[in-house]
């Protein structure tokens, strides 16, 4: 970073000695406070890395297990898709959806009840940089996560068919969705029982019955009208479709409906931290 | 007098937060019956001679029980270590038999409490019936004080918040699904099979359920044997813990 003794300006009382540190300039984003935004939330996240991502490689394990021995007579969910290859995508993107949103939201909650939030709050970063740091870096965890439990499961099925722009885009943008989620829901709650009540009660539902488990071709009027309400359905049934190249909606649409709600998510947060919501006194 | 009073703040401390500890597991017990019930396609599977969401139901129900159990031990005993309130416990003059009491009843209260409320929830969408209450009742008290006696002595070793996550994934999850809640091991390959045997949690699941349905995959009079067997093991072993102050005195 160019440090400069006039950068503040042309007033002679303010101009600082030859030895006092001088403003830092930056331009219109403040690329390097982002970047360490970035890193700091991301080793965070990885500091128990055996734990973590041993913790969820294992829960996807078991959880395909035992899909495919208490379901082994299920019709095939997908003309031509088994159970397990069904199972495999929808796996990967739990694990990305639950990771991203812990990644977020324990970190905000956790820096809101230490007052370690303020080491995010004081420096000259904007609403914008400070969001995009912590959805960038929860979304990176949970990209780790679900790359790791793509490595544990893809043994357990024919090798699939991806097809890399695809893959790249659902999970992405399903990841930064549930990690603007994650924000939002850090900042909402005050205290760790109201995080779990929006994990209980909005998380793990959207996530469950987004179609990750089942087809839901076969499902009632109303049940299908449900999923298609669900955000996390698209990301699950695009990410499906980057797997396998099968997929039971137009991947297309989709992909524009999680950008426009990434959108969404992201200038909702970005208001609530230029207003200090639950954030200032 | 002591021991009550020990039990009742055990009790409260759930109770103050019902939603979480009673409603919560509730909600995640349905979604999972949701879940197998709508990945099976409609399919008219019969498992045990009855249909597989019948089958389901009381494998979920003391999966609920368990987890729930466990939890309320490992945390309890895990935040007041961590707080360093666990003093208040072992200062007065309560023996170590006496706080293995409290701590365990605590925990199959609290136990006994979800496996009813998510029971009654299911009743709503799957056919319940009782064939056998004696197993109902003996298997949910056993195998949540089983559980509870597990999470006494996890709280106990555990030191951070990162212990108790590494045990809860690697330990208590893989015996619990793999516990023949989804599936008959009946179908299992026989190596497996005969793994299942040697999981405790496999017993509680079939006992339990064989109140339910009237079908068990092991013995049922072996399934009580090893309740008993385990829960007195995990007894001696929590009051020994107690007993020495084992990672709770300094």
């Amino acid at each position: 970073m160019p440090v400069s003794g006039a950068a503040t300006g042309s007033r002679p009382d303010a101009r600082p000695g030859p030895t006092a540190p001088a403003p830092r300039r930056f331009g219109r984003v403040n690329w390097l406070g982002l970047a360490t935004l970035y890193r700091r939330e991301v080793k965070r996240y990885l500091s128990e890395w055996l734990e973590t991502l041993g913790g969820v490689a294992v829960s996807a394990l078991l959880f395909l297990a035992v899909f495919h021995l208490a379901l082994e007579a299920a019709p095939q969910p997908l003309p031509g898709v088994s159970l397990v290859a069904f199972l495999i995508p929808g796996l990967i993107m739990v694990s990305v959806a639950q990771k991203s949103f812990e990644a977020a939201a324990y970190s905000i909650l956790f820096g809101k009840l230490e007052g370690t939030i303020a080491d995010v709050l004081t420096p000259p970063l904007s609403a914008g940089e400070r969001v995009a740091g912590y959805a960038c870096a929860a979304a990176t965890s949970g990209l780790i996560a679900g790359g790791t439990v793509a490595l544990a499961l893809a043994p357990f099925a024919p090798w699939p068919r991806i097809q890399l722009l695809p893959l790249i885009c659902f999970a992405v943008t399903g990841a930064l969705f549930h990690a603007l989620f994650g924000i939002l829901s850090g900042l909402k709650a005050e205290r760790w029982d109201n995080l779990a009540a929006i994990q209980t009660f909005a998380l793990v539902p959207l996530i469950y019955l987004s179609g990750a488990f089942f087809p839901t071709g076969d499902l009632p009027e109303a049940g299908r009208l449900a999923v298609l309400l669900n955000p996390a359905y698209y990301a699950v049934d695009g990410l499906r479709f980057a797997w396998l190249g099968r997929s039971e909606l137009n991947p297309m649409p989709g992909a524009a409906v999680l950008t426009l709600l990434d959108l969404a998510l992201f200038a909702a947060a970005w208001r609530l931290f230029a207003s200090g919501y639950k954030l200032r006194a | 007098m002591g021991l009550w009073t020990l039990y009742v703040k055990e009790v409260r401390r759930f109770g103050k937060v019902a939603t979480q500890t009673i409603i919560a597991p509730v909600v995640t017990t349905l979604l999972f019956l949701a879940i197998f019930a709508l990945a099976l396609g409609g399919g008219s599977r019969q498992v045990g001679g009855v249909p597989f969401t019948q089958f389901l139901a009381p494998g979920l129900v003391m999966m609920a029980m368990a987890q729930n159990a466990f939890a309320n031990t490992s945390s309890s005993i895990m935040i007041s270590k961590i707080q360093g309130n666990i003093v208040d416990m072992l200062m007065p003059p309560l023996s170590a038999g006496e706080l293995t009491l409290a701590f365990a009843a605590g925990g199959v209260t609290r136990g006994l409490a979800v496996g009813l409320a998510v029971a009654l929830a299911m009743t709503a969408f799957v056919p319940i019936e009782i064939r056998h209450a004696g197993f109902i009742l003996f298997h949910a008290v056993a195998a949540s004080l089983m559980l509870s006696l597990i999470g006494i002595l996890a709280g106990v070793w555990a030191e951070k918040f990162d212990h108790m996550a590494a045990f809860t994934n690697f330990v208590i999850t893989p015996f619990a699904f793999l516990s023949g809640t989804f599936y008959s091991v009946e179908r299992l390959p026989e190596f497996w099979k005969s793994a299942a045997h040697f999981n405790p949690f496999f017993y509680m699941i079939d006992g339990f359920r064989y109140g339910f349905i009237g079908h068990a995959d092991a013995p049922p009079a072996l399934g009580l044997a090893v309740l008993v067997g385990a829960d007195i093991l995990l007894w001696i072993t929590a009051y020994a813990c107690f007993r020495r102050g084992y990672r709770l005195k300094a």
